[in-house]
């Protein structure tokens, strides 16, 4: 590779914001991923506020859905103000992200779910979103894997509930069972089901 | 918050600002990053560094669009943590291949050989991005501003892989011919 490849690379840094921003990318890819085969632990759903052992620095990060995290190994809590992806215009259900406006109301019922799933460059996942519900009563739920702590973590919001948790190192499909009784949101457990067979 | 109130608590040295940009732009940036970077860690520090940067930057810049500023600013920073990365051998995520993609972009050398300005070329091939069509631009600007895969920016498209980089192709040889019409010499 050349410096002259290095120069257009860098200069498309002061492209119009406009054009830029028009093209960010939904990762919504509906298309699913083979992954290794997860080693089959109880799920363990806990508080927002857990005590994990031993110290560390702690991490202060926002997840695809704009929940804003504080973790460390003796800490972590999730801000759960963030207005999420899913939002209701003219009485149809629209999941949000990145710029882009999908209307899934025809795609979600009670219990059927729309999945999100978002890779980086390097093509591994990063995080799942699953929306649900109708447009008079309907939630989101993010799952994500975080790495530095090597296990599964939700948080959604559904009406006046909040929720979040931990799912252990695996994510069982039973798992989405207790979420969704939490959530009061019968379409988390197949969303969960779904993301749980996309990493076979 | 709106964007002209952040951009004022920046010139007021208001350190607000940062929070209301975290607040309003984080998980902008977050996505940036972690499209570029190997893992939300290094995402977090990321965005981190970029309101760093932002707070050191404003002024005396005055970004007509704050989102797409510190989006720009994002990846500026998480493709130098890469290339860092790569200069240590920890690999350079998709980096390296699109800097191989983008050689057959690059205008013949002129007669002329000069230092070019960024901006101009950024101004140049906006208008080559433009007077694309929609389709052939988003899977551009997803490719090569985004540093998505081939795979998951055609997969957004709507198109396979071998599609997707056959029209990649394309476009890279009609941007050649851009830019050498324009009289860019890299």
């Amino acid at each position: 590779m050349s410096r002259q490849s290095a120069v257009l690379l860098d200069a498309m840094a002061y492209l119009d914001p406009e054009l830029v921003l028009s093209a960010a990318p939904p990762a919504a890819a509906q298309y699913k991923k083979r992954r290794p085969l997860w080693v089959t632990a109880a799920a363990v759903i806990a508080a927002a506020a857990l005590l994990m052992g031993a110290a560390g620095v702690l991490n202060r990060y926002f997840s695809l859905g704009g929940f804003e995290i504080e973790s460390n190994e003796q800490h972590f809590s999730i801000d759960l103000s963030a207005k999420g992806p899913v939002a209701v215009k003219d009485g149809r259900l629209y999941f949000e992200m990145d710029g882009q406006r999908t209307d899934i109301t025809d795609l979600v019922d009670e219990h059927t779910p729309y999945l999100y799933t978002a890779y980086n460059a390097s093509g591994q996942v990063f995080s799942h979103i699953l929306a649900g519900g109708t447009p008079e009563d309907y939630g989101w739920v993010e799952i994500w894997f975080d790495a530095a702590k090597q296990r599964y973590v939700w948080a959604g919001k559904h009406g006046e509930i909040s929720g979040n948790g931990l799912l252990g190192q695996d994510l069982e499909p039973a798992a989405g069972e207790e979420v969704a009784d939490i959530m009061d949101c019968p379409w988390i457990a197949p969303g969960v089901e779904q993301i749980a067979a996309s990493l076979n | 918050m709106e964007d002209s109130e952040i951009i004022a608590l920046f010139f007021q040295r208001d350190q607000r600002a940062v929070e209301a940009c975290r607040s309003r732009y984080g998980p902008l940036c977050a996505s940036v990053a972690n499209r570029i970077l190997p893992t939300p860690e290094d995402g977090e520090e990321c965005v981190n560094d970029t309101l760093f940067r932002a707070w050191n930057s404003i002024p005396p810049q005055h970004p007509k669009s704050l989102p797409g500023f510190l989006a720009a600013l994002t990846r500026n920073l998480a493709i130098d943590r890469m290339r860092a990365n790569t200069a240590l051998k920890r690999g350079g995520g998709e980096i390296p291949l699109v800097l191989e993609e983008l050689e057959e972009a690059v205008p013949a050398p002129g007669s002329v050989e000069e230092a070019v300005d960024s901006r101009l070329l950024a101004e140049s091939i906006s208008r080559f991005l433009r007077s694309l069509p929609e389709k052939e631009r988003l899977l551009f600007l997803r490719r090569y501003w985004y540093l998505c895969s081939v795979k998951e920016a055609g997969a957004l498209g709507g198109m396979s892989e071998g599609t997707a980089s056959s029209l990649l192709r394309r476009t890279r040889n009609k941007l050649k011919k851009h830019l050498e019409k324009e009289g860019f010499v890299l």
